[in-house]
């Protein structure tokens, strides 16, 4: 939910229990008003009664009984009593039926006579009017609370159109993008802070970004150049006539250990590089293609080992990701399995829409299993590995949010590696 | 045949041009690329092989160079870097060709030929080694003018031997140039010698003398006979 609609709906759930409370305390106050004006006017009337008894004392038998309202009847009480308000029920005429009235009591002796007077003033509209009022007040309450919604709504999209105009930029961001990003200037302090914030952390990112990035360049440049050296004069010294058997066989060796140290470096900058994501770029990879292909490059020398390879290929298998990344995946587990697989025994290759399994026969490993895919982990057994290729197949699919297992079936003696997109 | 090696690291140049004289190219080197800017200018080459990081400038620019002067030289791009990126701009630019350091001087060898040979439309479109004749347009090999069948990669195997006569090749250089990197790591002592048996049967059946000498335990010299 948006933050406008959000705000919007708060401030009207708010207004909701402040209009009915205001319901009620609005038709209380209104009330207790009416009230003492009612009481008022009781006490004044009382005061004119009081005035005309006391300038024409009636005969007991001609007191006033024609006005319902105001009641006066000789009383043997001598005492003079203040008078009381009470709220009571009254045969209404117009209505037919009781109503409430408003009823003020008093003893008043004018002379050696007293007289019992009862004054009513009956509620009639008063009440109505106290209801009325109140609700329509609170409705008209309630209309400004969505008015004033509304113009929240259209004042706050306004206000709030530069901060969306960070989220934009902010989704298209990329470290490595061709541009600097450009967060928009706002003449709201906040966001003209937050746009200038991320302006610098942006920078700062990008140069920190380029600057790995160029230390990995250069590190791989700066290794590579030596080992160059040291295989070229290896090359020039092979050519020498002086040599005997044991000279050219150091030789060999020298070289194995050049070529190993030179994969291993690149192995390891690749790692880097993965870790940087400095392989932004991704395709839709049609795996089916490049896992045959791959497996028919090395038909010779599967063809020499005796080993046979059972595919199982799901033609127009699409998975995006980066295309050198997919080939080093792909090529390490079908390398791995080619290269320590049994001779003459078989491997299976199945690649589905979900899933890529690769099994071969062989000892079970020298090491613990939880190890298969850490670094520098290998079998010592072949002086030519690296020990670094599983540990790259594990770091590109955990770029990718895939999953690499690892299992080895003693009864069948099969390792197995499966990976699932 | 002239050649311009262009590399800022001392050793490197040394050690190229050694190998590349020795195979009878006339070899001209800059260390820089502006004395390079120069030299492309100046005289024509038949091939350049530039290095991509150069002190003063990025090899790339030389290959612009060439291309913008309509130069006929091929072009090998080599870069320590592994980046498929150099490699494509590279060949977009105009390069024939990209290796990536480190490499072997027979493997330099056998792409300078091989860009020589797909260059000259008109020249030497055969490769004679005493009785055997290669045909490259149609990786084709005849022996006493009789076609020789050969697998693909017993053809390339055959054409590196050649490309590198009176050169000994180490199996793992031969290996890496005919099957690819792919076989980088593996052990293949074995395979080659059972590729290289096939060859030379097929070889010695057609009727050619054996010019596959084996070192053993470093690899084989395709020669003329001691």
């Amino acid at each position: 939910m948006k933050l406008l609609h959000k705000t919007a709906l708060y401030l009207l759930l708010a207004a909701l229990p402040i209009a009915l409370g205001g319901v009620f305390l609005l038709n209380e106050y209104i009330h207790r008003d009416i009230l003492d004006e009612i009481d008022e006017l009781l006490l004044s009337e009382f005061i004119q009664v009081k005035e005309q008894l006391r300038q024409h004392p009636p005969a007991a038998t001609d007191l006033p009984g024609w006005d319902p309202n105001v009641q006066i009847a000789l009383t043997t009480t001598p005492a003079q009593t203040a008078p009381t308000y009470k709220d009571t029920l009254a045969y209404n005429h117009r209505e037919h039926e009781p109503a409430p009235v408003r009823m003020l009591r008093s003893t008043y002796a004018v002379g050696n006579k007293a007289y019992r007077v009862t004054l009513q003033q009956p509620y009639l509209e008063f009440d109505e009017i106290a209801r009325a009022l109140s609700v329509g007040v609170i409705v008209c309450f309630l209309i400004v609370v969505m008015l004033l919604v509304g113009a929240d709504i259209l004042v706050t999209r306004r206000i709030w159109q530069p901060f969306y105009g960070i989220i934009g930029q902010l989704q298209q961001y990329r470290v490595d993008g061709p541009d600097e990003a450009e967060f928009p200037a706002s003449n709201v302090a906040e966001f003209n802070l937050l746009s200038q914030s991320l302006d610098v952390m942006s920078r700062r990112t990008r140069h920190q970004y380029a600057q790995q990035k160029q230390f990995t360049d250069n590190a791989s440049h700066e290794m590579q150049t030596p080992l160059s050296v040291l295989s070229f004069e290896l090359d020039l010294l092979q050519q020498s006539d002086r040599l005997d058997e044991t000279d050219l066989d150091r030789i060999q060796r020298a070289q194995q250990e050049i070529q190993r140290l030179s994969a291993m470096n690149q192995s390891l900058l690749l790692l880097a590089k993965i870790g940087n994501q400095q392989f932004p770029h991704e395709d839709a990879v049609n795996i089916s293609d490049l896992v045959t292909q791959l497996l028919d490059n090395y038909s010779d020398y599967v063809a020499h080992r005796g080993i046979t390879i059972n595919r199982m290929i799901k033609e127009e298998t699409f998975r995006n990701m980066n295309s050198q990344l997919a080939e080093v995946l792909f090529s390490n587990l079908i390398k791995n399995a080619i290269r320590h697989g049994d001779a003459n025994r078989s491997i299976f290759v199945q690649a589905g829409t979900n899933s890529f399994t690769i099994t071969n026969e062989g000892d079970p490993l020298p090491f613990p299993e939880d190890q298969i895919f850490g670094r520098f982990v290998r079998n010592q057994a072949l002086p030519q590995s690296t020990g670094l290729g599983l540990a790259l197949v594990k770091e590109i699919a955990d770029q990718y949010g895939m999953s690499v297992t690892y299992k080895y079936a003693p009864s069948m003696r099969r390792h197995m590696v499966q990976v699932d997109f | 045949m002239k050649i311009l090696l262009i590399e800022d690291e001392p050793s490197l140049l040394v050690a190229m041009r050694h190998y590349l004289e020795g195979e009878q190219y006339n070899v001209s080197t800059a260390n820089n690329f502006r004395t390079a800017s120069v030299k492309v200018h100046d005289y024509d080459y038949d091939c350049v092989v530039v290095d991509i990081t150069l002190p003063d400038g990025n090899g790339l620019a030389i290959v612009k160079e060439l291309k913008d002067a309509h130069s006929q030289a091929g072009i090998i791009i080599v870069s320590a870097k592994n980046s498929l990126d150099d490699k494509l701009t590279g060949l977009e630019l105009g390069a024939d060709d990209y290796l990536t350091k480190p490499f072997h001087l027979p493997e330099l060898n056998a792409r300078i030929r091989s860009l020589m040979r797909r260059r000259q439309h008109d020249g030497e479109t055969q490769l004679v080694f005493g009785a055997i004749t290669l045909v490259p347009n149609r990786k084709q090999v005849l022996v006493a003018n009789q076609s020789v069948e050969l697998t693909i990669k017993e053809y390339e195997l055959l054409l590196f031997l050649v490309t590198n006569k009176n050169r000994l090749l180490s199996k793992s250089v031969i290996v890496e140039h005919v099957w690819g990197d792919y076989m980088d790591g593996i052990d293949s002592h074995d395979f080659l010698y059972t590729h290289v048996r096939n060859l030379r049967r097929k070889l010695l059946d057609a009727g050619s003398p054996d010019y596959i000498t084996t070192r053993y335990g470093a690899g084989y010299i395709f020669t003329e006979g001691e």
